[in-house]
């Protein structure tokens, strides 16, 4: 595996144990009165919505540690009620460096259309961090519409990427392939398309590898491929290449991916046949 | 005139006993070893199963099952000592002594009180939300 795709699966994974606030352990919170709090929060989970509610609400409006309103917000994004929905907006409004980010993630979980679509004003107007929260939340969501949305209306290169990587990790393909109907494939949407993976894909990242103007798409297919995993394709490339330069290249990315296809190349070195 | 009053005091202590038990505010469970288990009314209005495993005179785990609630692992399956229907608040009250000091039995506790029926558990909930280290 390369190390493109270990990054993503990490950052996947470390999006599911955020997700899995419920699960309480006491070994990682010193305090004891935090650690009864984190288990009656808990304990919430299963109660009556508008018996849970209030107590949730209490929680957050109390001094309380970051770790413990977490929590909260977990088991607010759960209860399916208006005002649950409308207190986590507000904590995302509220522009706590530690809280409004997860407050923006929480209602990603808790999949809520109507507070999903209140994140649309969140994005426009907060920092970085809010943004990549939101589109985290969206991602979370399943919700492809909103991020296309804000990568057709980027206002700029970096928002663009933001987006598009993360179109790429919820395996839009057909929303990338969109993308690139107005300027062609860009760097950012190749990477994409690599990070979405799958045979369709392969074969786009061939055939942009190989009608590349410049040596920048070129790098970039390659990487998309490395990202993908696709060792055979590249393998397929370096048979296909006369040029010296370029079977170096390709040999070195074979190495990079770690690839087991290597053998081939060697064993066919070793004949005298490439 | 001493004796008579020694007499009240045991009858009265007697009278206090007899009151209490019949309230059923003194649920405890054997000091044993092994698994009990007890029927107490549930928090969905069904009937929850509450399991206690004893070691050494002090419980060790606490587990729950119930009509739309199972707070064990799908395999959980152990041969019991039933101890029948107990009241949902005495229930509680036994398993309140065990939510602190804090560690990993508290966590077991509070959950199965949380699934008890009447309001005793929310204010039990809300006593733990609202304290302040």
């Amino acid at each position: 595996m390369t190390i493109r795709p270990k990054l993503i699966i990490a950052t996947v994974a470390l999006l599911a144990m955020s997700a899995s606030l419920a699960q309480t352990e006491v070994s990682d919170v010193e305090d004891p009165t935090e650690v009864l709090k984190i288990a009656a929060l808990e304990a919430l989970m299963m109660a009556p919505p508008k018996k849970a509610l209030p107590l949730v609400i209490k929680v957050l409006d109390a001094e309380n540690t970051d770790e413990v309103k977490e929590r909260a917000l977990f088991v607010l994004s759960q209860i399916n009620l208006p005002e649950a929905q409308e207190r986590l907006l507000d904590v995302a409004r509220s522009g706590d460096p530690e809280l409004s980010s997860e407050a923006v993630r929480m209602i990603g979980i808790g999949g809520n259309a109507e507070a999903l679509a209140g994140l649309q004003d969140l994005y426009s107007s907060g920092d970085e961090d809010l943004r990549e929260a939101v589109l985290e939340a969206y991602m979370i969501a399943g919700d492809v519409d909103a991020v296309h949305a804000i990568a057709t209306n980027a206002a700029d290169a970096e928002e663009f990427e933001a987006a598009v990587e993360m179109l790429g990790i919820m395996g839009a393909v057909d929303r990338l392939r969109a993308l690139s109907g107005s300027s062609g494939y860009t760097e950012e949407l190749i990477q994409a398309l690599g990070i979405a993976g799958g045979d369709d894909v392969n074969a786009t990242l061939m055939q942009i590898y190989r009608d590349a103007e410049t040596a920048d798409i070129r790098e970039a297919a390659l990487e998309g491929m490395m990202i993908s995993g696709y060792d055979e394709g590249v393998l397929q490339l370096y048979k296909e290449s006369t040029d010296v330069h370029e079977k170096r290249e390709l040999l070195e990315m074979m190495s990079v991916m770690d690839s087991d296809l290597m053998m081939e190349v060697i064993d066919a070195a070793l004949a005298g046949g490439a | 005139m001493k004796t008579a009053i020694r007499l009240l005091l045991i009858a009265l202590f007697i009278a206090a006993c007899i009151g209490s038990e019949s309230l059923g505010a003194n649920f405890r469970v054997p000091a044993e070893d092994g698994w009990y288990t007890w029927q107490v009314d549930a928090s969905d209005g069904g009937e929850l199963k509450v399991y206690a495993q004893i070691e050494s005179g002090r419980p060790t785990k606490f587990r729950v099952r119930g009509g739309s609630v199972c707070y064990s692992n799908f395999r959980f399956n152990v041969d019991a000592n039933d101890l029948g229907v107990i009241e949902a608040d005495e229930s509680i009250a036994w398993l309140q002594g065990f939510i602190r000091p804090a560690g990993d039995l508290s966590s077991d506790a509070i959950i199965a009180i949380s699934l008890h029926a009447g309001d005793l558990p929310f204010e039990i909930l809300d006593e733990i939300l609202s304290a302040t280290t």
